[in-house]
Parts: structure tokens; C-alpha cells; sequence
């Protein structure tokens, strides 16, 4: 490539070139009428136009080679600057650069990604839009601290929320940068951690469950013997005095002793549900016959809707613990409701099947769906649950490899739908 | 070891070992079951209960399962294998213990779950006894 200077030298060596062909020409077209004067005329202007011509052509040589020692270190200087790029564009961390005001100025692939938005929707934006509302302040915090120079050693932990509302836990570091003849910028270094999160607390959740699970078994067996000799103790009494009042009495003594026990059940029940024993089994008949039982606990204005399908659903299942778990279900619904109806369905879905119990209760609100297979969880009154039904039939369906999901709306009523395998799959009970 | 009757009469009462590491269990099983006509021996742990095993006539052994030393289905084990054929009710809160016993292990074995009241131990004791009796003939 030829410099602008490049050119204009040539074109002046080639103008000083025309020069001298021209006066060569008319020299030579004069050489009769040739004299010492008109000589002396054509060298002294032939010598500097030819002398011109010379310097020209060797300061155009050097110019060129200048330029392109030049041409060579710009290309390198661009290699490197490609080769940056491409680091940062495939560095599996988001990067984002910021002014010091939080609008981003740069962001790389990862960090599109990560937040699930194009470049152009995230380049010129203030980088605390992405930041969920409940977390501005604290990122806004983060930043100011930042720019004045302290938290820099802090892994800050941040929630981001990508184009579709859905959470990412991040973990991010940061380098503030202040070049002498420009702006300063922040650098934001981010990894997403939701999986990792996800897993650490499925990790807690599952230590959690294990040593609740031991808690429970050891009160319920200590439990357990002194409610015997109770309710030995009490028969002992009744058998050796005839007093009504006192009878009476030792029978109430008696119920509570077998309140008292089906809690410490329930409880052996949670803390070991113990290796399932599947059987094939008629699971249209088993719904029917959950239905049957849990009728007992059906208000008068509640209407039950059966819908099991034409052909009979056989699956192999533990039935008396699935039996278990849609009395429970439907139990729940029935509590629900005061008025309306609940709708049973059994859906056979090929390889698996699906039992939902509908109802048209009072529906759960959402902080509580969440906490709702937790064990100890109860809505309701003192005495009136153990707060175990639900974490006990989750660990019934797991224990077949299956699931329960709910949806619910307040004032519109819930579903709870079970999910099987019709064949077991092999799974860990657990602890 | 506590004896809660005499050990012989005219017609002989059924005998009944009572193990449980809970004294006031096996007061309160034996206090019911005299009352009932039975004749009833206790023991606080497996060890005693083989030596009450080895030295008097035994009918149906009624044992706890967890006990410091051997639990309740290793007494039965070692109660099978020094060849007492006795029946067994094994009293537990743990179900899956009597789950997890194979069948061989199980047979003869009758699970009382804990805590029971005095109807259903007197039911299954008779239940028990009565098989056993209905076996011999």
C-alpha cells in the first residue's frame, strides 16, 4: 500500500520527468542551430531537474520502506488486539464494562448469555436494569464502594434477572481501571452459579431431611414405650375398679394414649419410609377405593368427580403406600373445600401414569406452595395435623421413582397430581 | 429375672417370656397377662432370656427389639438355633426391622407394633398361642 506521501512524491518525479523529456526534445530538435550558450542553457536546466529526479526517487525508496516497517508493527498491533478480543469474547465468564455511572459499555459473549440478551439490548444500558429490584441497593453499594476504592478483594454474590424474569445467582469480582488520559471504567467479572447454588442446596436439603428423619425416629421410639405402659397402666386400673366415673375417665386417658400414637406413627413413618414392595397393581381400582375411604371426611355441599378412564390402569406400585398417599391427597381436598367439587383423574400417559386430585377450595397461597412437602409444615390448627402427610407422600412417590407437583390458586382451588413409572425404577430410599 | 407366678399347677397355664430392657414394660405386660391366666416370666436382655429358655418350659416368647446387647430378632435367631421351636412376637416401633427380615427368618415371627394397647396384646398373644397349639396337634 502507498502512503498519500508515497503518491504525491511520484507524481511530483513524474512531472519533473515530463520536465525533462520535454527540454531534451527541444534540445535536441536544436542541435543545428547548436551554440555554447544554448548548451549551457539546456544542462543547467536538464542537471537539476535529472538531480531532482534522482533524490526524489531515492527519498521515495526510504519512505516506502519507513512505511512499511510501520505497515508490519500496525498489523501486529492489530493480531494482538484480535487476539484479546477473541480471549474476552470466548472467556467462559461474563465480562462487562462499565462507566462509572453502571452503563455498560462493552459486554462479551458470556455475558449475553448470562442474561439471556442481545448485545445491542444490553451495550448503552445501565447495568442495574438487569438488576432484580429487591438487589438494587445492595448493587448499587457494591459499585459506589467499588469506585472509591474499597470491597476489592470481595467475592460479591448478585442476583441477575435474565429477558425471560428467570433468576441467575452470580458470583462476580471486579477491577476498577483509571487510565491517565481517559476515563475511568469498571470491569465486572461474572460467573453463574445458579446450577452450583441449586446443588449445594439440594446437598443441605437432603443433610437436612437425613437428620430430621433421625430426630424423628429416635422421639418416636422413646415415645413409644411410655405411651405402652400407659395405655397398660390404664387397662390395668380399668380392670380392677367398676366406678362408671372412673371408666369413663381411663377411656379418655385411653384415647389421647392413641392420638399420642398414630403421631409417633406418622413420625416412623417419615423418618424410614422404609424399601417400597411394588405388586402390579389395578390403580383404577386403588383410586376408587382411596376415593371410598376419604369420602368419610367430605362436606355436604361437595360434589366428587371421578374420571379414570374407559380401560383399567395396571401399574406395578407398593399399593398400600400409593393407596396411602391419594387418601391423603383427597383428604387434603376434602379439608379444602366447604362447598364446590373435587375431581379425581387418572390419565394413563404410556410409561407412566398421572393421578390428579382437583379441588375447588381455598386454594394455597404461593409462599406457602413452596414450603408445602416440608416436613413439620403445617397450615392447619394445633392438633389437627402433624404437618407430615405431605412429606411423607413425597417420599412414597420418590420412592418409586415418581414425583408430586401442585398447582394452586387462592380463592379458585388446587391440584395436586401424582406422577408413576408403571414400572419401579430403581431408587434410593430416603434416610 | 422376676417370676410373676407360680411355675407349675394342676393344669398347666400357657407359659409366656416376657424380654424388654424397660422394666416398667415388662411389669405392666406380665401384671396383664396373670391376669389373664397366664403364667408369665420376664427378662431384662436376650442373655437372661436364653437362660430362662434353656431351664423351664417356654410357649411364646414376647420380645422387644431394641435391647442393649442382642436386639429381639437375634434373640429369636439364637433362640431357633439352639432348637426351641417356641413362637415369637416381636414388640417394635420399626416396622422395616420386621420388613427387612427374610422370610426363613420371619416364619413364626408375629409383629406387635409399638405402642399397643392391652386388647391388641392380649389379641395376639391368644392368636399366637392358639396357632401354636393348632401347629402341635
Amino acid at each position: 500500500m502507498l502512503s498519500g506521501a508515497a503518491i504525491a512524491i511520484w507524481a511530483v518525479i513524474g512531472g519533473l520527468g515530463i520536465l525533462f523529456g520535454v527540454f531534451a526534445v527541444a534540445i535536441a530538435l536544436q542541435a543545428a542551430a547548436f551554440d555554447a550558450m544554448r548548451w549551457l542553457l539546456a544542462l543547467a536546466i536538464e542537471a537539476p531537474l535529472a538531480g531532482g529526479i534522482i533524490v526524489l526517487i531515492w527519498y521515495s525508496r526510504a519512505l516506502t520502506r519507513t512505511t512499511a516497517a510501520g505497515d508490519a508493527a500496525s498489523s501486529a498491533l492489530a493480531n494482538s488486539e484480535a487476539k484479546y478480543r477473541e480471549l474476552i469474547a470466548s472467556a467462559p465468564d461474563g465480562i462487562f464494562v462499565l462507566d462509572p455511572q453502571a452503563k455498560v459499555l462493552d459486554v462479551n459473549e458470556a455475558g449475553e448469555t448470562l442474561l439471556g440478551r442481545e448485545r445491542g439490548d444490553i451495550v448503552g444500558h445501565s447495568f442495574m436494569e438487569f438488576v432484580p429490584t429487591d438487589r438494587l441497593a445492595s448493587a448499587h453499594g457494591y459499585l459506589d464502594d467499588r469506585l472509591r476504592g474499597f470491597r476489592a478483594t470481595e467475592l460479591y454474590e448478585a442476583t441477575f434477572s435474565t429477558a425471560k424474569g428467570k433468576r441467575v445467582h452470580v458470583q462476580l469480582r471486579s477491577q476498577v481501571v483509571r487510565p491517565a488520559d481517559a476515563d475511568s471504567y469498571v470491569v465486572y467479572i461474572v460467573r453463574d452459579v445458579t446450577d452450583q447454588r441449586e446443588a449445594q442446596r439440594q446437598l443441605l436439603e437432603s443433610e437436612r431431611w437425613a437428620s430430621m428423619g433421625r430426630l424423628a425416629s429416635f422421639v418416636a421410639h422413646e415415645i413409644n414405650t411410655p405411651l405402652t405402659n400407659i395405655s397398660l397402666l390404664t387397662a390395668s386400673i380399668a380392670r380392677r375398679v367398676s366406678d362408671a366415673e372412673v371408666q369413663e375417665r381411663l377411656k379418655k386417658i385411653a384415647a389421647q394414649g392413641r392420638i399420642a400414637a398414630s403421631i409417633t406413627a406418622e413420625l416412623l413413618k417419615f423418618a424410614r419410609p422404609g424399601a417400597i414392595n411394588p405388586v402390579e397393581t389395578n390403580l383404577t381400582d386403588l383410586v376408587r377405593e382411596a376415593v371410598e375411604q376419604a369420602e368419610a371426611f367430605r362436606k355436604p355441599g361437595v360434589e366428587v368427580r371421578t374420571e379414570l378412564g374407559s380401560e383399567p390402569v395396571v401399574c406395578t406400585v407398593d399399593p398400600l403406600r400409593i393407596h396411602e398417599v391419594l387418601v391423603n391427597l383427597l383428604k387434603n381436598a376434602f379439608e379444602a373445600t366447604a362447598n364446590g367439587r373435587i375431581r379425581v383423574r387418572l390419565e394413563d400417559r404410556g410409561p407412566s401414569v398421572a393421578v390428579s386430585v382437583s379441588d375447588t377450595g381455598t386454594g394455597i397461597r404461593p409462599e406457602v406452595q413452596q414450603r408445602l412437602f416440608e416436613a413439620f409444615y403445617t397450615t392447619k390448627k394445633k392438633g389437627e395435623g402433624t404437618g407430615l402427610g405431605l412429606a411423607i407422600s413425597r417420599n412414597f412417590v420418590a420412592s418409586h421413582g415418581g414425583d408430586i407437583t401442585v398447582t394452586s390458586e387462592v380463592g379458585k382451588g388446587s391440584t395436586f397430581t401424582v406422577f408413576l413409572p408403571k414400572q419401579p425404577v430403581s431408587v434410593t430410599t430416603p434416610a | 429375672m422376676d417370676r410373676s407366678s407360680a411355675p407349675s399347677e394342676a393344669s398347666r397355664r400357657p407359659g409366656i417370656l416376657v424380654v424388654d430392657d424397660d422394666a416398667g414394660i415388662r411389669e405392666n405386660i406380665a401384671d396383664l397377662l396373670s391376669s389373664e391366666n397366664y403364667e408369665v416370666v420376664s427378662a431384662a436382655n436376650a442373655d437372661e432370656a436364653m437362660r430362662v429358655l434353656e431351664s423351664q418350659r417356654i410357649d411364646l416368647l414376647l420380645t422387644d427389639f431394641q435391647m442393649p446387647g442382642r436386639n429381639g430378632v437375634e434373640l429369636i435367631e439364637a433362640a431357633r438355633r439352639a432348637n426351641h421351636r417356641v413362637p415369637a412376637i416381636l414388640m417394635t416401633a420399626y416396622l422395616y426391622v420386621f420388613e427387612q427380615m427374610d422370610e426363613r427368618r420371619r416364619e413364626g415371627v408375629t409383629l406387635l407394633r409399638k405402642p399397643f394397647d392391652a386388647e391388641e396384646i392380649l389379641q395376639t398373644v391368644a392368636e399366637k398361642l392358639a396357632d401354636g397349639h393348632a401347629g402341635k396337634s
